[in-house]
C-alpha cells in the first residue's frame, strides 16, 4: 500500500494527537485490489475514529459489502482538528483507512447520518476530499455521495449536499445499489442516469428528482416531482429475518482505544412499547428478533476471533427479547469461563435482572440507571412511558439492600402538556430515593451513595406523535433547568446536570428543517462550525450569524406549532408508520391517555402491512 | 512441580510498521487480545479489579520502532516456549512479531527493574547545514551538498568530547523546562553509515527507572551542535536492544537474561 500520500500522511503524523488512527491496518481490516472491483465504496463515518469504530453499523455494513467480490468497501472518517490543519497545510485530500488512497478516488462515498450535530464535519469532510460541495456542481467522474441512517428518514437539510439517500434498513439497498452501479458503470451512461437507476430502488430518495414547494406564509406545501418515475413517497426498506441478515464474525479490532472498545451483538431491532417522543421507536419498528442460539453463536465467534475482554447486546430494550433470561444465562456462563466481562444495557430492573447484574458486577457495581423522562404520572401517561414511580422506589430500594450506591436518573423537560408540578415531580423522586438510601443504610448520614439527576431538553423529532409540537424557546428551557437547580441544591447526595439549551435547539431547527437549511449549515462551516456534538467546539454564535447571513429563522422550524401544515418537510419519507397513527397518539397524548405495548396487541400503526410483525400480540393472554 | 510454582514467561519482539504509531497502553491492550485470541491464559491478579499480570520491560515512545521489546507474563499453567511463540505470531498483527519466547534467569527482580541502558540506531535524514552556520566546509553549492563521513565523525567527536550537554527538558511534577545535562547519561555514539546525506547513528544511552536518556532529546542536542537545519519528520529512530548490569557488573543485552532450556 506504499503510495505517496501514505508518505505525506506518515510525514505529518508525528505532529498529530493519537496517530494510530489515521493509519488503519487493524486486525480484520480488508485488503482487496482496487482494480479488481467495479464498485468501490468508501463508508464514511462523520466524527472522529474512536467514535465511528464504536458504531457497531459500520461493522455491519463494512462486512456485508466486503463480502461482495465486486465491492471494495474502505472507511473514512473526520480527522480531528490538529489532523484537519495539517492535511490542509500539507495538501493532503481525505483518504481512506485502508489504502490511504483519496476519496475521491472512490466510486461512492457514503455517510451515516446518526445525529444532526454531525453535519458540519460532512460538509468539511466533502471539502477536504475535493468534492464539490452541492450534488449539482459534480462532475461525471466524481464519486456518487449518498447518506443512510436515521437521519435519513428526514434528510431535506442535506438536500444540496447528498446526491441520494437510503431510507431504512441498510443490509439489501447498500447492495441493491453496488449492482445497479455496477451496471449502470457497464452500460457506461451518464451521472443522472445511475441516479435514475436509484430512484426506481425501494428506499432510494433521489433530492434532485424533488422541487420543494413554498406557500406564501413560507411553510413547505409540497414536493413537485422532477422525474416521473421517481416515487411520490420514498417507503423505507424493510428486512425481515435477522437471523439470516449478515452480521459480523470477524469485527475489526481497533489498535488505538475506541469510546466502545467491545464485542457488540444486535440481538433484536425495534421496539414495542410505543414510547410518543422516541424516533427510534418508529424508525426501526416492527421489531425483529435475533434467535437465542444465533446471538450466542455470534457473540462466541466474535470473541475468539477479537480476543475483546468484554462483551455487549444491543437494542433499543434489551428485556423485551422474548428469550432473554436463557440468552443471559448461556451469554454469563461463556462469558465466566473466558474472563469476559459482560455488560447489559437497558435492563428493566426486576428480580431476573438483580440476579443477573449481582453475578456480573461482583466486584465493581457500575451503578443503575432508570428513565422515567418525566416527573409525575400524568406527564408518562402523557409520553407513554410506562414506569412508574412504585417501580423505581421498590428497584431502587432492593438496589441499596444490595449493596449499589448509585443511581442515575433521566428527565426530559419540555414535553407537551408539561407545568411545573411536573418538574417538582422530580425534585420529589430524588427525594423519595435519597429517603430510601438513608433509610437501607440504617439512618447513617453519612452513608455513601449519590443519585445523579441528568435532565435534557426535549427536540420534538420527524415521524413521532409528537412531530408538529413545538420546541420551548431556550429561554423556558433555561428558568427550567434553574428551577430544578435550586429545587435540587439541598439535596444532599443528589447531583444535577442539564444539558445546553443552545445545542437542543440547533438539534430541533435541524431535525425539523427543510432544504433551505442545507444553506445554514454550509454557511455555519464556512464560520468554521465543525464537530458541533463536541461541547468543546460547539459555538452557537456562528450558528446564529449563519442563519443571519443566509436570512433563514430558525425559530421558524424549532418552535411554530406545526399542527395545521398538510405537508411537513418529511411528509414525502414514508415510515412505514401511518400518518393517522400520529395524529391519533398526539389525540390521546392530550387526553392523557396510554397505548398499550403492542406485543398485548396490535395498535394499528400501520408498520405490519409492509412487514410481519413478529411480536404482534404476543403476550395477549 | 512445586505447589507455588508461578509460570512466569518472557518474549522478545518487534514494534514496527503502523504499530509504532499506538500507544504503551494501547500495545498492552493489544497483547491482552492477543492471549485471548490464541486461547492462552493469563494470571490475573486477586482484588478489587483484577487485571492479567504482564508487563513491559521498557515503554517505547510512540512513533519509534523497534527489535528490542520484552513483555513477561505469568499463566495459569504450564507453557511449551516454542508453541507459546508459534501460537502468538499466528494472531499477531503485522508489526508485531515474537522474536523469542524463554524465561526470566533472575527469579528476584523484573526485566523492567533490570534494564540499565538502550541501544537505538537513529536516522538523521536530508543532512543539510543551515545557511548560516559558520565552521561548516560546504563542499559545492548548497543543493548539491554531499556530506563526508570524516565530518560526521569529526562532529561527533567534538560533541561527545564536550563536559556537559545541556537540554532543556520538561519536568513531569512542574511541566517546566528546566536545563539539565544529558552528557553523562551517553555511554557511545557512533557513525554507522551514509547513505545519500541520510545518516544513521548508533546510540548506548542510559535506560529504566534510574537515569534514562530519551534519543530524540540527543539527537536534537547533536543537530543543535552541528548547526544542521530541522525540518519535521527528520529523525527515524529505531530501538535495537535494552541492556541490564549482570552480577560481574559487565553490560548485558537483555535476551542474555532469559534461558531457554
Amino acid at each position: 500500500m506504499e503510495n505517496n500520500l501514505r508518505q505525506a500522511v506518515e510525514r505529518i503524523l508525528p505532529q498529530v494527537n493519537k496517530p494510530g488512527q489515521y493509519v488503519g491496518g487493524e486486525l480484520h481490516s480488508v485488503i482487496k485490489d482496487p482494480a479488481s472491483v467495479s464498485t468501490r465504496f468508501g463508508f464514511a463515518f462523520p466524527d472522529v475514529y474512536e467514535i465511528g469504530m464504536s458504531y457497531l453499523g459500520l461493522q455491519i455494513i463494512y462486512n456485508l459489502l466486503n463480502q461482495e467480490e465486486d465491492v471494495y468497501c474502505e472507511r473514512v472518517f473526520a480527522p480531528a482538528m490538529d489532523m484537519e490543519e495539517q492535511m490542509r497545510r500539507e495538501g493532503i485530500p481525505l483518504f481512506t483507512m485502508e489504502t490511504t488512497d483519496p476519496v475521491g478516488d472512490m466510486d461512492i462515498l457514503g455517510f451515516t447520518l446518526q445525529y444532526e450535530m454531525s453535519y458540519t464535519n460532512i460538509v468539511n469532510m466533502l471539502d477536504l476530499a475535493g468534492i464539490p460541495l452541492h450534488g449539482q456542481d459534480r462532475s461525471e467522474d466524481m464519486p456518487f455521495v449518498c447518506a443512510g441512517g436515521p437521519c435519513a428518514f428526514h434528510p431535506e437539510p442535506l438536500a444540496d449536499f447528498i446526491d441520494f439517500f437510503m431510507i431504512g434498513d441498510g443490509e439489501e439497498v447498500l447492495i441493491d445499489i453496488c449492482r445497479a452501479h455496477k451496471e449502470w458503470k457497464e452500460a457506461g451512461e451518464t451521472r443522472e442516469e445511475f441516479l435514475k437507476r436509484a430512484a426506481c430502488i425501494q428506499g432510494v430518495y433521489v433530492p434532485g428528482f424533488y422541487q420543494p414547494v413554498y406557500g406564501e406564509d413560507g411553510v413547505i406545501t409540497g414536493m413537485e416531482k422532477l422525474y416521473d418515475q421517481a416515487p411520490d413517497r420514498v417507503l423505507r426498506r424493510f428486512i425481515q429475518n435477522l437471523d439470516k441478515a449478515p452480521f459480523p464474525e470477524n469485527p475489526i479490532v481497533p489498535l488505538v482505544e475506541t469510546v466502545h472498545d467491545r464485542s457488540v451483538v444486535e440481538i433484536f431491532r425495534g421496539c414495542t412499547r410505543g414510547c410518543r417522543f422516541c424516533q427510534a421507536g418508529i424508525l426501526y419498528r416492527p421489531v425483529r428478533e435475533r434467535s437465542k442460539d444465533e446471538v450466542c453463536r455470534l457473540a462466541q465467534s466474535q470473541l475468539a476471533a477479537s480476543g475483546w475482554d468484554e462483551l455487549s447486546i444491543l437494542s433499543l430494550s434489551t428485556s423485551d427479547h422474548s428469550e432473554i433470561e436463557p440468552m443471559v444465562m448461556d451469554l454469563m456462563d461463556h462469558c465466566r469461563k473466558k474472563n469476559v466481562s459482560l455488560s447489559l444495557p437497558s435492563l428493566r430492573l426486576d428480580s431476573f435482572s438483580f440476579s443477573v447484574l449481582q453475578e456480573i458486577q461482583r466486584f465493581k457495581k457500575t451503578g443503575l440507571t432508570f428513565a422515567p423522562e418525566a416527573g409525575t404520572q400524568r406527564l408518562r401517561d402523557v409520553i407513554n412511558k410506562t414506569i412508574t414511580d412504585d417501580h423505581i422506589y421498590g428497584a431502587v430500594r432492593q438496589a441499596a439492600q444490595l449493596g449499589w450506591n448509585s443511581v442515575k436518573l433521566y428527565f426530559m423537560v419540555g414535553l407537551p402538556t408539561e407545568t411545573y408540578e411536573d418538574l417538582d415531580g422530580i425534585v420529589q423522586i430524588a427525594r423519595n430515593l435519597s429517603h430510601i438510601y438513608y433509610d437501607v443504610n440504617g439512618g447513617k448520614k453519612g452513608a455513601r451513595f449519590s443519585i445523579t439527576v441528568s435532565v435534557s431538553n426535549f427536540v420534538p423529532k420527524p415521524h413521532t406523535p409528537f412531530q408538529r409540537f413545538p420546541q420551548n424557546t431556550p429561554e423556558e428551557f433555561r428558568e427550567k433547568n434553574i428551577y430544578l437547580k435550586e429545587k435540587l441544591r439541598p439535596l444532599k447526595n443528589v447531583h444535577f446536570n442539564y444539558h445546553e439549551t443552545e445545542t437542543s435547539r440547533l438539534e430541533a431547527i435541524i431535525a425539523k428543517g427543510d432544504r433551505r437549511v442545507s444553506a445554514v449549515i454550509e454557511q455555519a462551516w464556512k464560520l468554521g462550525c465543525r464537530f458541533d456534538s463536541w461541547r468543546e467546539h460547539f459555538n452557537y454564535e456562528r450558528w446564529q450569524q449563519a442563519m443571519k447571513d443566509t436570512g433563514v429563522d430558525g425559530n421558524f422550524y424549532a418552535e411554530r406549532d406545526m399542527k395545521d401544515d398538510q405537508f411537513l418537510p418529511w411528509s414525502h419519507i414514508d415510515s412505514g408508520v401511518s400518518e393517522a397513527f400520529f395524529d391519533s397518539e398526539w389525540e390521546k397524548a392530550m387526553k392523557g391517555q396510554v397505548t398499550e405495548d403492542c406485543c398485548r396487541s396490535c395498535v394499528g400503526c400501520g408498520v405490519n402491512s409492509h412487514a410481519v410483525c413478529e411480536r404482534e400480540g404476543s403476550l395477549c393472554s | 512441580m512445586q505447589l507455588n510454582e508461578k509460570f512466569v514467561y518472557a518474549v522478545g519482539f518487534t514494534k514496527t510498521g503502523v504499530l509504532k504509531y499506538i500507544s504503551h497502553l494501547d500495545l498492552m491492550r493489544l497483547f491482552q487480545r492477543a492471549f485471548n485470541r490464541a486461547g492462552i491464559n493469563l494470571e490475573f491478579s486477586k482484588g478489587f479489579n483484577p487485571h492479567p499480570k504482564m508487563s513491559f520491560a521498557q515503554p517505547l515512545s510512540l512513533g519509534y520502532e523497534s527489535r528490542g521489546e520484552y513483555l513477561e507474563f505469568e499463566l495459569v499453567e504450564e507453557a511449551d516456549r516454542e508453541r507459546l511463540k508459534n501460537a502468538l505470531n499466528n494472531v499477531l498483527p503485522a508489526g508485531i512479531e515474537i522474536l523469542h519466547c524463554g524465561r526470566n534467569t533472575n527469579t528476584k527482580k523484573s526485566m523492567a527493574a533490570l534494564v540499565e541502558a538502550a541501544r537505538w540506531d537513529v536516522t538523521i535524514r536530508q543532512v543539510k547545514p543551515q545557511s548560516s552556520s559558520v565552521g561548516v566546509e560546504i563542499a559545492e553549492t548548497e543543493s548539491c551538498y554531499k556530506i563526508k563521513e570524516t565530518d560526521v565523525q569529526d562532529k561527533i567527536e567534538g560533541f561527545l568530547k564536550q563536559d556537559e550537554i545541556v537540554v532543556q527538558k520538561r519536568k513531569k511534577k512542574t511541566k517546566k523546562l528546566e536545563p539539565v545535562n544529558i552528557r553523562p547519561l551517553v555511554l557511545n555514539m557512533e557513525l554507522k553509515e551514509i547513505n545519500d546525506n541520510n545518516i544513521m547513528l548508533s546510540l548506548l544511552v542510559k535506560a529504566g527507572s534510574g537515569a534514562n536518556l530519551n534519543p530524540e532529546l540527543l539527537m536534537n542536542a547533536f543537530i543543535d551542535f552541528w548547526g544542521l537545519e530541522k525540518s519535521l519528520g527528520q529523525l527515524e529512530i529505531f530501538r535495537k536492544e535494552l541492556y541490564y548490569t549482570d552480577e560481574g557488573g559487565g553490560r548485558q543485552p537483555m535476551i542474555n537474561l532469559l534461558t531457554f532450556d
